[in-house]
């Protein structure tokens, strides 16, 4: 992951993108137990947001400085890496208000806990709904505080849907 | 029955545990299982289908 970390801030630094935050299963395990994961998420804002084959510069950088792109991942280290670009506020509060950890000395920005879960509960799939509980349970996000940052993202009802399958059941 | 919950309390306190491992702990943890988790799925994904059972029952 030290690696995924020095490309995204190599790239942000190289004006390839402007800001970038990892989300997924490697952003959760910061606040909840390890979890099983196979690739790297990351959100990234991106210069021409409307050019259709918008990550383009994302593979031009990682060519020319010999990383290995398989379909539509670059692999960093050990880490396939997807990149998506913000497509909502959402995201795009994700990625503006996300915090830096440290990784062996490298810098690197995560989703807050709450965006985290937010994100989830917009997807809805499962194992996203689980994430959300693994979230709860490990006490990094408060029920009421997703609550209000579902209604502000117009969530609402992903969220009493949830919160009777999971919380009230 | 003791044992039981002898067990169920160490799993308990191995999952406190991990909780209190740093993030790049766990990282490291999640790559160095990283070959066991792709040899899992791929075997999945190569493994004949179950047919899918029907919910009456003859």
């Amino acid at each position: 992951m030290k690696e995924v970390a020095e490309l995204l801030n190599r790239m942000r630094s190289a004006g390839i993108i402007t800001n970038y935050a990892v989300f997924g299963a490697a952003a959760q395990m910061r606040y909840t137990e390890p979890v099983a994961t196979i690739d790297a998420d990351v959100l990234i804002e991106v210069l021409d947001p409307d050019r259709i084959d918008v990550l383009e510069p994302v593979f031009a950088f990682c060519r020319r400085n010999d990383y290995t792109i398989s379909g539509d991942t670059v692999l960093a280290g050990a880490w396939p890496v997807h990149f998506m670009p913000t497509f909502n506020p959402l995201t795009q509060e994700a990625v503006e208000q996300a915090e830096t950890a440290d990784l062996d000395g490298v810098p690197v920005r995560v989703v807050r806990a709450d965006h985290l879960a937010a994100i989830a509960l917009s997807v809805g799939r499962a194992k996203d709904l689980l994430r959300i509980v693994a979230l709860l349970e490990a006490g990094s996000v408060r029920a009421d505080e997703l609550r209000t940052l579902a209604e502000r993202h117009g969530l609402s009802k992903a969220w009493k849907s949830f919160e009777q399958r999971f919380l009230h059941a | 029955m003791r044992d039981i919950e002898k067990i169920i309390e160490r799993h308990a306190k191995w999952h406190k545990s991990l909780l209190r491992l740093s993030w790049a702990e766990k990282i490291r943890m999640v790559e160095s299982a990283m070959p066991a988790i792709r040899a899992l799925r791929r075997q999945r994904a190569e493994a004949p289908k179950a047919p899918a059972q029907s919910s009456k029952q003859s």
